[in-house]
């Protein structure tokens, strides 16, 4: 906007200054190339700065040639004005007359101004919905306007005044001014037929600027030939650019017009047609924010006999196999089910076949529809549609009319218009729908996490002498792993860490039921063999074949610093004492995989007496199978150096420590499975606790 | 990431499954899928061929314990072959060479099923 404001600027300053030094020095036999190719430049500036200022167009189209219109007639007026008191018809030798020449001057530069203007009107025309041809054609003609003044210029011999302008010299073939001038109404009679803009306007519209272009077109004529004539006798650049503009203008807004001419008879029609496509626009966006599948039905019944004025209309569904009524407007439902199905299966093949939509005019007289007649209803006359989305056919839109001949055969393509959008509708709301229940979804599996994570221990037991911390990650929302801290008198504390194969919701529910398990026998057993016996008996008979568990079942007694611990299959515990980690791995079997006999065979239990600085850590295999970005395993053996180098940290900050480790080595993989670690430390420093009870 | 591969290849009466890749939850269904169809053809001395399996997790495990009493009823077995030290250690934390044959070279386990 700012760049079209200075370039009019300076086009507006070089043009006065070129017609100025024209006006003041053209001897009639002299030629000032200097001040023409100024002038010239001048205007081709006017023009670019021009095309950038009329980007914020904001009037219509008939305040543009009203406005245009009321330009070239202030121009006329003035000039006949001018003449009029001057007594001549022209500026000649002899001066301007009487009038004084900066008056000649004035008007001389408002009519370039006023012409370019009206190029860039044209031109703005020309271009609604323009395609590359289109701008080609446009810029081609205006190259001509170009070489037609270049050749003017240098084949006029003595002077603007003696050359003369009439057709005589248009046609000369001699040389290239005749061959121009044909190019030159041949370009411009081929932009004539780039109107498309006529088809925007409505009926109103298209009576107006007939009328409106008629005038304008006549008041261009003439202000056009009368103010060539002057101005060539100073300019030829700006004479030819302001004739050969209004001859463009007058062959455009002629063909135009005609144009409007022709179209005037079937305009009310098309009126119609627009409104139409707007109402269906609306429609679909209206339609398209319903998600309640059941408001989506009522609605586009009611919209569809709104909109072809229709006395019943219903919509059938496919369901399964065959299709249900799924709503109705204007009648009970008993009606559309009642018609015989034969026929409704013939009338959907028919519908199939129709193109845009089905209209029986007569029913009737209807060999496949005249039982329809019988019925409740008095049914003149039928129209249907397929509702279809993507190809995909999802059921079938009625409308009844009680009249023989109610629908129209516009109807036909406005009622198919209507069931596509309500097709879109549809799927609209079945998507909504799903993407609701995914959410109900998302929602219950975060639940079913809570629920599961409350099921691991809320705090740890308070022990002295004895640090006790864990975490539990879990991959997915539910996961298989568990620990379970249970106090069993005051001397005993179980401690329980396991993991159920597979993932997600089955492994989560078996889950819940080891740790119930784990509770019950805890009371009642004080061998960790005899437990996990007792657990591997239940998983072999009630879980599903391909399920088992790993577990570790530990006891601690507090009084005697004595760790008991027994292994189903579970990775092994890590013993940290002084310099040295180990991993306590009794012979075992995973609960599930065998008989009791074969177990109580196997399962070895290990008795381990604590001294102060020792750590016990428990962990999952998710810990040591933890995989980072090239595929790499976390393993036992960095486990092991991270454990060697904790020195003395209190357990929770050991746990924090490895939980940070395992972190940083995945990076932003995603973990695959769960993780879970627990910590027992008997702190170097711990004040002895033998006297506690 | 979860590249996993079953081929079979059938010797007389015996049939060796060749794991390759990575078993776990995802790719449990197709070795089950491979297993079944050994069953359903009454094939069921079965030796599953490790040596390219580098990933087996507790899902993987369970496609073998799936299967296994169903197979040793109808007189065959589910022999392990080659597995890496990684994946034995796998097995082994597990007890399954408790219950499982496991050996380190293919044709131990064909002769042992030749053997009767």
């Amino acid at each position: 906007m700012k760049r079209g404001c200075i370039i009019v600027s300076a086009g507006g300053l070089l043009l006065a200054a070129a017609l100025g030094t024209l006006f003041e020095n053209r001897v009639f036999t002299g030629r000032f190339t200097a001040a023409e190719i100024v002038a010239g430049a001048a205007i081709l500036l006017l023009y670019w700065g021009f095309v950038h200022l009329e980007q914020s167009a904001d009037r219509t189209l008939l305040q543009k040639i009203g406005q245009l219109g009321l330009y070239v007639l202030l121009l006329l007026i003035a000039l006949v004005l001018l003449e009029q008191y001057s007594g001549t018809r022209t500026w000649d030798a002899a001066g301007a007359g009487d009038a004084p020449g900066i008056v000649w001057y004035l008007v001389f530069a408002a009519a370039v101004y006023v012409t370019v203007r009206m190029l860039i009107f044209i031109q703005g025309l020309i271009f609604v919905d323009q395609s590359r041809r289109t701008s080609g054609m446009f810029y081609l003609l205006t190259v001509v306007m170009v070489l037609r003044i270049v050749q003017t210029f240098f084949t006029l011999e003595s002077g603007p005044e003696s050359g003369g302008f009439g057709w005589d010299r248009e046609f000369d073939f001699s040389n290239a001014t005749g061959v121009l001038t044909v190019l030159f109404l041949l370009l411009a009679v081929l932009n004539g037929f780039r109107c498309k803009w006529i088809h925007y306007l409505n009926r109103r519209q298209k009576i107006a600027i007939l009328f409106a272009g008629t005038a304008v077109n006549i008041i261009a004529g003439i202000a056009g030939g009368s103010l060539a004539g002057t101005v060539t006798r100073f300019s030829i650049t700006a004479g030819i650019f302001i004739r050969d503009t209004h001859t463009f203008f007058m062959i455009y807004s002629g063909l135009g017009l005609a144009g409007i001419l022709l179209q005037l008879p079937s305009a009310g029609i098309m009126d119609r047609r627009m409104r139409q496509i707007r109402y269906l626009q609306n429609l679909g966006a209206e339609l398209g924010s319903i998600i309640e599948k059941g408001e989506l039905l009522s609605t586009s019944c009611v919209l569809a006999a709104n909109i072809v004025n229709a006395d019943v209309t219903w919509i059938e569904l496919k369901a399964g196999a065959g299709y249900r009524l799924a709503w109705s407007a204007g009648l009970s439902c008993q009606y559309m089910e009642e018609l015989p199905a034969d026929m409704k299966a013939d009338l959907r093949e028919l519908i199939d076949a129709a193109n845009p939509s089905l209209l029986i005019n007569n029913v009737p007289r209807d060999t496949v529809c005249r039982r329809m007649a019988a019925g409740m209803v008095k049914a003149g006359s039928v129209l249907a549609a397929p509702l279809t989305f993507k190809e995909t056919l999802r059921g079938y839109i009625y409308a009844v009319n009680h009249d023989r001949f109610g629908f129209s055969e516009e109807n036909r393509g406005l009622f198919r218009a209507f069931a596509d959008q309500v097709g879109v509708a549809l799927e609209n709301a079945r998507l909504a729908q799903v993407s609701i229940e995914q959410e109900v979804y998302r929602e219950e599996l975060k639940l079913a996490h809570n629920a599961q994570m409350r099921l691991l221990p809320q705090k740890m037991p308070a022990i002295a002498g004895i640090e006790l911390d864990a975490f539990c990650i879990t991959a997915n929302e539910i996961g298989g792993d568990f620990y379970d801290i249970i106090q069993v008198g005051p001397e005993r504390t179980d401690i329980v860490i396991g993991d159920v194969s597979g993932k997600g919701a089955s492994a989560a529910f078996y889950m819940a039921e080891m740790k119930g398990l784990v509770q019950a026998l805890a009371r009642h057993h004080a061998c960790p063999v005899e437990i996990l016996t007792e657990i591997n008996g239940f998983v072999k008979t009630h879980f599903e074949k391909d399920t088992f568990v790993t577990m570790i079942y530990s006891m601690l007694y507090h009084r005697e610093r004595k760790l008991v611990l027994a292994r189903a299959g579970h990775p092994p515990v890590a013993l940290v004492r002084r310099d040295k980690a180990e991993w306590l791995e009794p012979a075992g079997i995973g609960l599930g995989l065998a008989t009791n006999d074969i177990m109580t065979r196997i399962l070895k239990k290990q008795e381990l007496s604590l001294v102060e600085g020792d750590t016990i850590v428990y962990l999952t295999d998710g810990l040591i199978e933890a995989r980072n970005r090239d595929g790499e395993e976390f393993g036992e053996d960095r486990l092991k150096h991270i454990l060697l180098d904790m020195d003395d940290l209190p357990a929770a900050d050991a746990s924090g420590l490895i939980r940070g480790h395992m972190q940083a080595f995945i990076g932003d993989v995603p973990q695959h499975d769960d993780v879970t670690l627990f910590i027992l430390r008997l702190p170097a420093d711990a004040p002895n606790n033998k006297e506690r009870d | 990431m979860s590249e996993f591969e079953v081929t079979r290849k059938d010797v007389d009466d015996i049939s060796i499954v060749y794991l390759k890749g990575y078993l776990d939850a995802h790719t449990a269904p197709e070795f089950e899928t491979a297993l079944q169809q050994l069953v359903d053809e009454e094939r069921v001395k079965i030796v599953v061929n490790l040596a390219k399996l580098a990933y087996i997790s507790s899902a993987g495990l369970g496609v073998f314990m799936g299967f296994i009493e169903d197979i040793r009823q109808k007189d065959g077995d589910i022999k392990l072959a080659e597995p890496t030290e990684k994946v034995f250690r796998v097995f082994d934390l597990l007890g399954f060479p408790v219950l499982y044959e496991i050996v380190s070279k293919e044709s131990e386990a064909v002769d042992k099923y030749k053997k009767g």
